[in-house]
């Protein structure tokens, strides 16, 4: 069960980790499968992707929902599989977040989103062929839907 | 042990100097919004952060390869279109003489056009991209690849493929070579269709109508080869770039001082020296204080 609607419903608002294996790793960090996703109350709406046997390989995470440009984004069922995910079953999805210190801005990848399984916890970073999204998009207050 | 008024004044300055240094490091973190600049700030992050540096550039190079690479498919693709261009043109003139009565005249006409078209494919097919023979194999220099005989075509060239690197573990053949070219063989029709009509062989010309189908198919199907091998090249472009996303954010978390943590430490750095400060002077005076009294 998707762990963000387990607390809704519990009423707990508290932090939690889900250990994610990745099958093919994330582009660039290949021989790493392992990772936690990491919820915490103190930086939302940003999670943390975590490589559990090497902490210092962190990424920051976005819940793509926040995001009303990216709704309607598909995912393939060929994607979806990589995740054991079934046909009509609809996977959580993240976006990648850079900060940019010498811009002081957050940028988001929306070419490369991150989904989730988290009743079999998987995940799978795929690439979008879709050329017009960007891949630094500029996250600021009245593009994000964080009430 | 006696501890001495120095001794005591001396313990101090080396705090305070200990709250200077202290301090300098998270102004310059603040300032330079980096929070690791040389190994001792921390040997372990530093050697993460070089080694996510490395494979970025070699990503980086990855992508340059690929963009040259994109740049020879494109070209070997325009060419192959323009040859399977001509193919078709050939196919109408094979089906304009097969509806003819017999006009040898016309079919002279005819003849010269395929001449030319012959002569185009054959300066497509000896072209150059960055001054190499792009259907010369991997032999790219000296003779062109293609010549013509009587009986067909002549090629000069190899079968080897190009490779280019574009990943730590991958390799792509980038060329279509000329001996591929060859299998399909558009020069031989070509000439056939050039010789029956010179000749008003009715018959040649009629056997041609299913040949010429088949030749232009074979270079469609050529010009396909080529997209994939784009396709393939777009593919492990987009993936680096991901790729190199994904390390620059790591490296941006490794390597970047968390804004609010420097400014944290700093103002309690601050405040350590303050006190210090505050310390010794009251040190200094009251010994000074006690002396005088």
């Amino acid at each position: 069960m998707d762990p963000f609607m387990q607390n809704n419903q519990t009423n707990m608002n508290s932090n939690f980790s889900v250990d994610i294996y990745f099958h093919f790793g994330l582009p660039g960090f290949e021989n790493i499968n392992d990772y936690s996703f990491e919820h915490l109350d103190e930086v939302e709406p940003f999670n943390i992707l975590r490589a559990r046997h090497d902490p210092k390989i962190s990424l920051l995470l976005f819940d793509a929902r926040l995001l009303p440009l990216y709704c309607d984004i598909p995912i393939s069922e060929m994607e979806k599989k990589k995740v054991e995910l079934k046909v009509d079953e609809t996977p959580a999805v993240f976006l990648v977040l850079k900060i940019d210190s010498h811009e002081k801005r957050l940028t988001a990848n929306l070419r490369a989103p991150i989904i989730f399984n988290f009743d079999t916890k998987m995940g799978h970073q795929l690439i979008l062929e879709d050329e017009t999204l960007s891949m630094e998009y500029v996250l600021e207050p009245e593009t994000v839907n964080i009430a | 042990m006696r501890i001495t008024e120095s001794m005591i004044t001396r313990g101090l300055l080396v705090d305070v100097n200990d709250c200077r240094v202290k301090m300098n490091e998270s102004q310059k973190s603040i300032s330079t919004g980096k929070a690791i600049r040389k190994v001792s700030d921390d040997p372990a992050r530093f050697t993460k952060a070089s080694n996510l540096k490395e494979k970025y550039s070699r990503n980086e190079q990855y992508l340059q390869n690929i963009q040259e690479a994109i740049g020879w498919v494109d070209n070997t693709s325009t060419l192959l279109e323009d040859i399977y261009s001509l193919s078709l043109e050939a196919q109408e003139v094979v089906n304009t003489a097969a509806n003819l009565t017999s006009d040898s005249n016309i079919r002279q006409n005819l003849a010269s056009q395929v001449d030319s078209t012959l002569n185009e494919m054959l300066t497509l097919t000896n072209s150059k991209y960055l001054d190499k023979y792009v259907f010369g194999g991997n032999q790219t220099k000296g003779q062109t690849p293609f010549s013509l005989t009587e009986d067909g075509a002549e090629y000069t060239g190899n079968a080897n493929r190009m490779y280019r690197k574009v990943a730590d573990n991958a390799v792509l053949a980038i060329n279509v070579s000329g001996e591929r070219l060859l299998e399909i063989d558009p020069f031989t029709p070509m000439l056939e269709l050039k010789s029956a009509l010179e000749q008003n062989d009715t018959e040649k010309i009629n056997e041609l109508l299913d040949t010429m189908n088949t030749l232009a198919s074979r270079l469609s199907g050529l010009c396909s080869e080529c997209g994939t091998i784009k396709n393939q090249l777009l593919l492990s472009q987009n993936r680096l770039e991901t790729a190199n996303l994904n390390l620059e954010t790591v490296l941006s978390n490794l390597e970047d001082a968390d804004m609010a943590t420097a400014i944290t430490r700093y103002n309690t750095d601050e405040l350590a020296y303050q006190s210090a400060l505050q310390v010794i002077s009251d040190v200094i005076n009251n010994s000074l204080l006690n002396f005088l009294g």
